[in-house]
């Protein structure tokens, strides 16, 4: 069993990079710095993770120091994503319930959060993000049905 | 494609030099900087006096040569209250730096020392000839001019 603590935190630079899991360029990374239970006053292989806001999942753990803010926090950068990079998610919470999730179809492991999306006109949207562990990455559901593609380019 | 299957050392066999936000500590100092060098998946925030951005192999590639100039250039503003800039880097050995003196505890062979002769620009238009020598042991920057070495900044701060 491990005893390393970890500590993380996002950084947005420049110039942009691909993303670890996709070509697509992004600027926003979670770096972390492991620190060893037996020698507490050296950090150790700080590492950056460079993910897009379609495989920028950064759940809740100790190894990388994730908390589920963080989570939170990548599911909304997802749902902004999708919407052009427009308006704002005042409000995500998980959910235990995937069966609660219209159009989506169960498998076992995947992760979902309730995500309310605000447009900059002001109109609501209730939708649905789930995570699939299989394929790394997030889908959207709004007004029933999954969302394939972004405003401005296909997801 | 199978997009799991591009792995970071595929992606990133190189370094590259990044400019981030909020700022951390340097790996060497307690200065804090913006820039890091990243490779495979490390991240490496260093200040402008240890943050020479080397190659990751013996073949660099076209923007890790222009990373190296990049940070020679930082290290000279630096120095210099970050104001001005330079006209001109020329890369040389560094036995041939004015005032340089190698370690005599280094092995000279395996890592020298690399150096540059730059030309410096303050804002007025005014340029000075300089060297800067990075050192592959210490790990940092040192300027000379006029023959010595420079110890101050010119906002007054002692390396």
């Amino acid at each position: 069993m491990s005893n390393d603590q970890a500590q993380s935190f996002v950084i947005t630079f420049t110039p942009a990079h691909p993303c670890f899991s996709c070509e697509r360029l992004t600027t926003h990374a979670h770096v972390t710095i492991s620190i060893t239970a037996h020698d507490k006053y050296s950090s150790i292989d700080p590492h950056i993770d460079i993910r897009c806001p379609l495989h920028g999942y950064y759940g809740p753990d100790t190894l990388n120091g994730h908390t589920e803010q963080d989570a939170l926090d990548s599911v909304a950068r997802f749902v902004i994503w999708m919407h052009a990079d427009k308006g704002r998610v005042p409000l995500v919470s998980s959910i235990e319930d995937l069966s609660a999730v219209p159009d989506y179809e169960l498998d076992e492991g995947d992760m979902a959060w309730h995500a309310r999306y605000e447009a900059p006109d002001g109109a609501r949207i209730d939708s649905y993000v789930v995570y699939g562990v299989d394929e790394w990455k997030f889908f959207l559901y709004e007004r029933g049905v999954q969302v394939t593609e972004r405003r401005e380019e296909v997801a | 494609m199978n997009e799991q299957s591009v792995s970071p050392a595929e992606q990133t066999a190189e370094n590259t030099l990044i400019f981030f936000y909020p700022q951390e500590k340097c790996d060497y100092c307690d200065r804090l900087t913006g820039v890091a060098i990243t490779t495979s998946g490390n991240f490496e925030p260093l200040c402008p006096l240890h943050g020479y951005s080397a190659a990751y192999s013996s073949t660099p590639t076209t923007r890790e040569l222009d990373d190296q100039l990049k940070t020679v250039e930082r290290f000279v503003q630096w120095m210099h209250d970050d104001r001005g800039h330079l006209v001109l880097i020329t890369s040389i050995d560094a036995n041939s730096v004015p005032g340089y003196v190698a370690d005599a505890f280094e092995p000279s062979s395996m890592f020298p020392d690399h150096a540059w002769n730059v030309q410096y620009e303050v804002p007025s238009g005014e340029r000075a000839d300089m060297f800067v020598v990075w050192s592959v042991q210490w790990t940092q920057f040192s300027l000379y001019r006029d023959g010595a070495l420079v110890s101050e900044r010119d906002c007054g701060g002692v390396l």
